[in-house]
């Protein structure tokens, strides 16, 4: 890779140009490097966003396709904000991804710090921690579904076992308990991401930063909150964005397990949106409803974002 | 090389090459639990082939669940794409034959709708025209536990059981120990619900497909006697909330869990492979004046999108033809072919399976209105689950859902 | 000396059991994944729930996966896209990254916002525009469509981790790399790369991930079986009405171990010490 990057002419002209130290270059061979990525990311996903945001404005029910696919302009969007299953489906995406990121952070954290420490077998320990990310969606939601059946299920006969309960409880069958038990196969399979994020971010912490405080007395919390926190804030902002957005994408765990019932208690947008286009064949709903959810997460994305920029000068 | 030797060979070389030239590739969906190095399908491929040397057919085994069959397919077939022709559900033809995206076939099938069983037949109408040819097809029985009736000492369920005796069973057998029912409740029970509506005389949706007509004295009279049951945490188990599978109900009629489930022919083989210690049969679903049961199964359909309709229909034509019969006899179904009862071994050799046959007699089908589907998950489960899970009144619930279809039909 | 190595070992044994705890929880669904690739079939579903075989342990499934299926040749297709994806992704993030870390690029950080819009949708309503166009490259059902969707959706996440990453490694750095006569890039490369072994390796792991379990792209553009992957191999055991749990378990193990031992192999690029100490010094 190096090689190859000498080779390119960007360099050469660089080297002409610009001998001057700096700690921020000129600006233009930025560009450069930024383009590649840039133009894979607008071809393949901008493109078809741009297609489905077009989708949108238009009324396109797959199953009458004789009345063509005039435009709408915005009555997609009236119809979808109306809907009361528009409303309950904000509420509950709200909650999952809001359960969704602080359960993932908080474990997340808690078991980076555990792993980061040094003792024997922590390879192991951090490999192991990776299994739940690593098994295929699909599968590792059926397994679950499974462990959680009434009749057939691990957790009950465990939970009977204990005297906890006194006989197998559908977890996923009641509309109290379905949304928890969800959650609970979505934080276990989340968090080994952002532990290995955190534990990257652990890295970037000199050492001697942590060493200094300590012989200056400063225990476990303080070193934690003055040392660690800081130097990983960037991290856990990234995490943070990033956990929002898979969760409220993720569309196998909810509809594997419940297909957002019973009775909608674990329709997320996610959810209704892919009932809007696969059930209700109805696409210009369906997108407006993606739209539509596309603007309440940049807002999210846009308040942590800051977050980002910021913590970044603070560095 | 030897002159005469050398032509021959140059012959035969032009001749296998001529031949593959002219071969036409028809490229079949087929679900995946069909598929196999020596499955029947492949075979009967193989025999349709050496027939028929000018069309090569491509077997692509797909896995059957919808996200990963029929979605695909939309999407392809919309796209201008996808195979060009598949084996699909029943319950997808509406939808497929209103996209646009399969052939009408009504044209190959002059005079030819005879041939085939109405009821599955039907389930391809759609204004006018249809869209594809039955393959095979299944009606709804109910297995039950023989050793726990006798040792109950309840009369053997028979063709003329009534729903009455259902009850009087379903509360005997549920003894603490055991549930006299399950079903796969993730759904509302609708699936399981529809033959009890029948069997009240209830008619889902008026003759023209635009008006619900379910809300009425009829649909009351069964779904209350129904949801009674379903209800009742004596007789069905808790678990039954998130059983979506027949797995699971197979599994907990092998257990003793369930002492009765309504299900297929699919079912037997499921059963028979858990090694029930006990006895058990298949029965007609129990009557009420009127019989009715639900059909199921799988019909072929054609792409638009295809560029061999020729080659295509031939296949069609030859695999939903008389060799439809073996070749359902290797899976354990039964063929949508009138006559399968008398030319199918599996059914000959296996009361279980007669019963379940006789039962297509008086099967139907769900409305084959291409928005039945979202008015049953939308409009029907959610009023069930209001029933079971928090104790909702039948009356209003009924009264909700009849407005809800209307909505969807709108 | 010894005394002392003692107590600080004392000191940590909470926390490796914590760890140890912690580990095995999060493992339970997995092993009860195996343990049920090795029931037979008839032990599966049992009420009262048998949580071991019982008459002894069923291997057939992890050999019926090689002959039942292509499981074999699902096997190294997904290899093939994974790796072709994870290494066109790190590529193009390292460059992106070290352009965003390292210029002073006008709108910098709105278009490493920007960057993230493209996850902000539901992926299953961009699978329909996305066929189209993919049908119009005429590159339908070929591995080239996925290596490139793959690529493209590893990005984001990449840029990000790597943009932070070679933040925190001071530019003077390079610029006494410079000084020995390499070039700003090849500097820049030199100098980096093997200090954001940790963020790499992130980024490594997480694009392997996401190609090796991917799912609905796969089986939207995929038609030919001897193209399929992993996942799409997988759903194959899924049948209409009732599931092969033995292979589909046995498969899931199978297609779960060799990512963990690769990230065994890893994962010492995630120790402390090997990149921290140097960024200072």
């Amino acid at each position: 890779m190096v090689r190859r990057g000498e080779k390119e002419g960007l360099v050469a002209r660089e080297r002409a140009t610009n001998r001057r130290p700096g700690r921020l270059h000129r600006s233009w061979p930025g560009y450069v490097l930024v383009l590649p990525a840039m133009l894979a990311l607008v071809g393949v996903i901008g493109y078809p966003l741009v297609r489905a945001f077009v989708m949108s404005l238009h009324k396109i029910i797959l199953i009458r396709p004789q009345l063509g696919q005039p435009f709408v302009g915005f009555e997609n969007y009236l119809t979808v904000l109306k809907s009361p299953y528009f409303s309950n489906a904000i509420w509950q995406t709200f909650v999952w991804t809001s359960v969704n990121l602080v359960g993932q952070l908080a474990l997340g954290l808690l078991i980076a710090l555990l792993l980061n420490s040094a003792f024997p077998g922590r390879g192991i320990a951090r490999s192991v921690m990776l299994i739940p990310w690593v098994i295929p969606s699909v599968v590792a939601v059926l397994t679950w579904k499974w462990m959680y059946d009434g009749q057939f299920g691990v957790i009950n006969s465990f939970l009977v076992r204990l005297g906890v309960i006194e006989k197998g409880v559908a977890w996923l069958g009641n509309t109290g308990t379905a949304m928890g038990a969800v959650l609970i196969e979505s934080i276990w399979k989340g968090t080994p991401f952002v532990l290995i994020m955190l534990l990257a971010g652990l890295q970037a912490i000199p050492a001697e930063l942590t060493d200094s405080a300590s012989v200056d007395g400063a225990n476990v919390w303080q070193r934690f909150r003055y040392v660690t926190l800081p130097f990983l804030k960037p991290t856990i902002v990234i995490a943070a964005t990033l956990t929002t957005i898979y969760s409220y994408n993720n569309f196998n765990a909810i509809w594997l397990m419940t297909e957002g019932g019973p009775l909608r208690a674990t329709e997320t947008l996610t959810i209704l949106t892919y009932k809007l286009a696969f059930r209700n064949f109805d696409m210009g709903s369906a997108t407006a409803a993606g739209v539509l959810t596309f603007f309440v997460l940049l807002v999210f994305v846009v308040v942590f974002g800051r977050q980002y920029v910021k913590s970044q000068m603070e560095f | 090389m030897k002159k005469p030797t050398r032509l021959l060979f140059v012959a035969a070389a032009f001749l296998t090459l001529a031949v593959a030239n002219a071969q036409t590739r028809v490229n079949v969906w087929i679900y995946e639990s069909f598929a196999g190095n020596d499955s029947p399908i492949s075979k009967a491929a193989a025999d349709f082939m050496a027939q028929n040397p000018d069309v090569e057919i491509n077997l692509i085994p797909t896995a059957s669940t919808s996200s990963a069959y029929r979605d695909p397919f939309m999407v392809a077939a919309q796209g201008g794409g996808g195979p060009d022709v598949l084996m699909a559900d029943i319950a997808w033809s509406p939808e497929f034959a209103a996209m646009g995206i399969v052939k009408d076939l009504s044209g190959h099938l002059a005079g030819k709708e005879d041939e085939f069983f109405p009821g599955p037949l039907d389930t391809l109408r759609y204004e006018g025209g249809i869209y594809g040819v039955p393959f095979y097809t299944n009606a709804l029985g109910m297995f039950y536990n023989k050793t726990a009736f006798v040792e109950a000492g309840l009369p053997l369920p028979d063709a003329d059981w009534t729903w009455a005796d259902f009850r009087t069973a379903v509360d005997t057998l549920s003894n603490g120990e055991m549930y006299g029912f399950g079903l796969e409740g993730a759904w509302g029970g609708t699936f399981e619900w529809y033959p009890w509506f029948w069997q009240a005389g209830g008619q889902l949706l008026s003759d023209d497909g635009t008006t619900p007509t379910f809300n009425s004295e009829a649909g009351l009279e069964a779904t209350r006697f129904f949801l009674d049951i379903v209800t009742n945490p004596r007789y069905v188990p808790e678990a039954a909330k998130t059983w979506k599978g027949w797995a699971e109900l197979a599994a907990a009629f092998s257990n003793k869990v369930i002492a009765m489930y309504e299900v297929g022919d699919w079912g037997i083989a499921m059963v028979d492979g858990m090694n029930p210690p006990f006895e058990w049969g298949v029965a007609p679903l129990p009557s009420n004046g009127q019989r009715a049961s639900l059909v199921g199964g799988a019909n072929w359909v054609m792409n638009a999108n295809t560029k061999v309709e020729d080659a295509a229909w031939r296949w069609l034509e030859y695999v939903t033809g008389p060799a439809v019969f073996p070749l359902m006899d290797g899976y354990n179904r039964v063929a949508a072919r009138r006559g399968a009862a008398e030319a199918q071994e599996i059914v000959k050799a296996d009361p279980r399976m007669q019963v379940l046959t006789a039962s297509l007699e008086f099967a139907k089908a769900r409305p084959t209105v291409p928005l039945w589907t979202t008015i049953d998950y939308d409009c029907l489960q959610p009023a069930f689950v209001r029933v079971i899970l928090e104790g909702a009144d039948v009356t209003s619930e009924m009264a909700n859902a009849e407005m809800c279809a209307l909505d969807v039909l709108r | 000396m010894a005394a002392a190595g003692l107590r600080r070992r004392a000191r940590r044994l909470p926390a490796m059991l914590a760890a140890f705890f912690i580990c095995f929880v999060f493992a339970i669904p997995f092993l009860w994944m195996i343990l049920t690739s090795l029931k037979l079939p008839s032990e599966l579903f049992t009420s009262p729930v048998q949580v071991f075989p019982r008459s002894g342990v069923y291997w057939e499934a992890y050999t019926r996966i090689w002959t039942a299926g292509q499981f074999g040749r699902y096997f190294w297709n997904s290899t093939l896209v994974a790796s072709i994806a994870t290494s066109a992704s790190v590529a193009l993030s390292v460059f992106a990254a070290i352009g965003f870390a390292r210029y002073k690029l006008k709108g910098g950080n709105y278009l490493l916002l920007g960057v993230l819009l493209s996850q902000l949708f539901p992926l299953v309503l961009l699978v329909p525009p996305f066929y189209t166009v993919l049908r119009e490259l005429r590159i339908l059902d070929t591995h080239l469509a996925l290596v490139i969707a793959y690529t493209s959706f590893a990005l984001p996440f990449s840029i990000w981790m790597l943009t932070g990453y070679f933040r925190s490694i001071p530019a003077e750095l390079e610029e006494s790399a410079m000084i020995d006569g390499a070039t700003r890039l090849g500097a820049q490369l030199r100098v980096i790369l093997p200090l954001a072994g940790p963020g790499i390796a992130a980024t490594v792991i997480y694009s392997f991930i996401l190609a090796w379990n991917e799912f609905l792209f796969a089986t939207t553009f995929i038609s030919s079986p001897e193209l399929r992957t992993l996942p799409i191999g997988l759903q194959s055991f899924i049948g209409q009405y009732s599931t092969d749990w033995n292979l589909l378990m046995a498969g899931a193990v199978v297609t779960t171990v060799p990512v963990i031992v690769l990230f065994v192999f890893l994962q010492r690029y995630l120790v402390a010490g090997l990149t921290a100490g140097a960024v200072k010094g």
